[in-house]
């Protein structure tokens, strides 16, 4: 008896594991990946060594190719969770390059 | 866990599918939009052509003179011997009274035919096309731009991911099997997406780049605090005009056009007139986006007098390139060859996308457990896939056919117009989940098949003046329009028979005794 | 000077082509000597058209041109070469 429940218990369980994983990677393509495409425009718009208009330009024709990069990671990564965090720490950086180099003055 | 390209896959499937409607109306208005002018001539058949630009322009001045002397600005479009007319579009000097009141762009728009009248007909014509694929219909332009662009970056996804699945691509290049059920799916899919993928990458890319102000706004609020100043420098114009009150004779626009022409090297596309009839007039000509890839044509401001007072300064290498990119989606550059090109590879990504969508039920099919009882998502997709894929196109047919048969003097006869695309969309619509998706394929296509090529009789027996006075006059930008609608009556019609000739291949039990595909009776390919 | 940019990658895509998979056309499979031809030869012809379609439009519109033509070339070659009847020899 025992034996059949456990099964089922463990299928159960298998299948949320699977739901978590694709959730989390659903959630690491879509939002998260545009927040890293969106910050790291942000970044790259402030850091790129040409004046404001052409990197502006620049950085967000860039921006694309990140997000697809970031949605392709997101289903590349090994686990749902991998892929959750690595685009959070990627976005938190750009995030705080962009938020020093603003801070540092020079926003037109 | 599953491999790299196995991952991809999975996300090329998804990523495909769920917009891959969307992706498929985009492709379809988009490719039409190739033909924007040639459709907004076609559907005004009453319409002379433009023989003198320069003609047309003055008498298109004259009428706005009548109209809107003393509006703030008038937008003119260069007419063209491709176009109409002249479209203008004015700006009335802001009246405080009116707070309250939305101002229609309708009320303060015209199409100017080459005799100085506003044309007859009231229809959307191909500027339909053009704005359906990125505004899409019935619903608020942002929200609109938000799904075709989220459409657009899981396309881009798609594009990528089908790469990175795609074993073999080179090897399998020119592979074609034929009536082998989801393999021969898999490769009409694949040659259809391979043969153009220069083109599907830039299209997809560039797609993204033209909606990137609402998309991707956060490069310019990093390094701008206020927007207006990144706005100036991608769209340099002069100073604004103040209106001094005296007024003065209208400059002379067919002159200082052809002042422009030489100083801005090539032909001018936009003219726009500030405070005209008046001394501080100005009037500020854009170079047309007809003769270079980057579609920001240079600018040049005269003042009333017709003497020139400012010059656009010149374009940087971004602001260049990112110009080169919008005008390597819109391919209004480029002669005619060029234009057939982009209209066969706008084909191709059509069918890249309906086949994706057809070769996922195909597939899914072929490994159902239990064939007469699939799940319902299985169903539901199959069913707006025929819904989708031959329901739009019957739409559009229903769209010539409206423009044909409402009378010219009905109001409001361009909405009516779409109206009619969208009631017969939904008519399909309803027939697809009514029946068997087998008899929803072959009715759509073929009414759509029939519908088409009933559209080319009629322009050729009823329509004054009609395909044969195109022909006659050596007009083949309107006779193209009705060629085009009977190959495209052709292919479906055959696609149609296709279907409603398929046997599905019976699943032999005995795997020993596998005939050769030649034995087989009527065996053919499941066609679209 | 745009038809010879035309064939030329039309050609080119067609060589590619006939030493890869279409040699149920001629037979055998494709001696190796004549594969490395063919295909030394079909690029050679897409380096000639890209440079013919270069001098016919300039540095901007030849290379748009060039590849429009090429996906069209493949398109026409792919076509031709699955569609076109091949004399049935080999056992399949």
């Amino acid at each position: 008896m025992s034996g059949i429940a456990g099964e089922v218990d463990r299928r159960t369980a298998a299948r949320w594991r699977r739901r978590t994983d694709s959730g989390l990677r659903l959630l690491a393509a879509v939002p998260l990946g545009y927040a890293v495409a969106s910050l790291w425009a942000m970044a790259l718009a402030r850091l790129l060594p040409m004046p404001a208009a052409p990197a502006t330009i620049t950085a967000t024709l860039i921006a694309f190719a990140v997000c697809a990069a970031a949605v392709m990671w997101a289903y590349a990564a090994r686990s749902g969770w991998r892929a959750v965090w690595t685009l959070a720490l990627a976005g938190g950086i750009a995030a705080g390059i962009t938020w020093a180099s603003i801070a540092a003055g020079g926003r037109l | 866990m599953k491999g790299f390209r196995q991952s991809q896959s999975t996300l090329h499937t998804w990523s495909g599918l769920l917009l891959g409607w969307v992706l498929f109306v985009i492709f379809v208005a988009g490719t039409a939009a190739y033909w924007r002018e040639a459709l907004n001539r076609w559907m005004r058949p009453e319409t002379p052509r433009v023989e003198r630009p320069l003609n047309a322009l003055a008498k298109a001045e004259a009428w706005l003179n009548r109209r809107a002397p003393d509006a703030k600005t008038w937008f003119i479009t260069m007419p063209t011997a491709e176009a109409p007319g002249t479209y203008v579009f004015w700006v009335p000097q802001p009246d405080p009274a009116a707070k309250g009141r939305r101002h229609r762009r309708r009320d303060t728009f015209a199409l100017i035919d080459a005799a100085g009248t506003p044309t007859a007909r009231d229809t959307r014509g191909g500027d339909f096309f053009y704005r359906f694929h990125f505004d899409l219909h019935y619903m608020p332009v942002i929200w609109a731009r938000w799904l075709v662009g989220f459409a657009a970056m899981m396309m881009l996804v798609a594009i990528l991911t089908g790469i990175v699945t795609h074993k073999k691509i080179f090897r399998d290049f020119f592979t074609l099997r034929r009536a082998k059920g989801q393999r021969s799916w898999l490769d009409g899919h694949n040659a259809a997406a391979v043969l153009g993928l220069p083109f599907h990458l830039m299209i997809t890319y560039t797609g993204l780049v033209t909606l990137s102000a609402m998309l991707m706004p956060w490069a310019t609020i990093a390094n701008y605090a206020d927007g207006t100043k990144m706005a100036a420098v991608m769209f340099p114009s002069a100073d604004e005009a103040t209106r001094t009150g005296t007024a003065a004779p209208l400059p002379d626009l067919a002159a200082i056009v052809r002042d422009g022409e030489r100083r801005l090297g090539g032909p001018v596309g936009y003219i726009e007139v500030a405070e005209p009839g008046d001394t501080a007039a100005r009037v500020t000509l854009t170079r047309a986006s007809s003769i270079s890839l980057n579609t920001y044509g240079d600018r040049v401001a005269y003042d009333a007098a017709g003497r020139v007072v400012w010059r656009s300064p010149p374009s940087d290498g971004a602001r260049t390139t990112y110009g080169a990119m919008i005008g390597l989606h819109a391919g209004r550059f480029g002669d005619a060859t060029l234009r057939w090109l982009y209209f066969l590879c706008g084909i191709g990504g059509t069918l890249m996308v309906a086949s994706g969508l057809v070769l996922w039920t195909v597939k899914r099919r072929e490994r159902l457990a239990d064939p007469s009882r699939p799940p319902l998502g299985f169903r539901v997709v199959e069913r707006l896939n025929v819904a989708v894929v031959a329901g739009f196109p019957l739409g559009c047919a229903a769209f010539f056919w409206a423009n044909r048969l409402i009378p010219l003097d009905a109001p409001g006869r361009g909405n009516r117009e779409v109206a009619y695309l969208f009631a017969a969309w939904g008519a399909a619509g309803l027939v697809s989940l009514a029946v068997r998706p087998r008899y929803g394929w072959v009715a759509l296509l073929g009414g759509t098949a029939a519908m088409l090529a009933a559209l080319v009789a009629y322009d050729a027996v009823l329509l004054r003046p009609g395909l044969a006075n195109w022909i006659a006059a050596g007009d083949w930008a309107l006779a193209s329009v009705d060629l085009v609608l009977l190959a495209l009556a052709a292919v479906l019609a055959w696609t149609a028979r296709r279907v409603a000739l398929y046997k599905p291949r019976v699943r032999t039990v005995r795997a020993a005794t596998r005939a050769r595909p030649a034995v087989l009776p009527a065996q053919l390919e499941p066609a679209e | 000077m745009i038809a010879a940019v035309l064939l030329a990658t039309a050609f080119l895509l067609f060589g590619l082509a006939t030493d890869r998979h279409h040699e149920r056309r001629f037979g055998r499979r494709p001696d190796p000597r004549f594969v490395r031809r063919c295909r030394a030869a079909a690029w050679t012809l897409v380096g000639v058209a890209l440079a013919a379609a270069v001098s016919a439009r300039g540095w901007v519109f030849g290379p748009v041109a060039w590849a429009g033509l090429a996906m069209a070339g493949a398109a026409v070659s792919f076509l031709a070469l699955n569609l076109l009847p091949a004399p049935e020899r080999a056992r399949r």
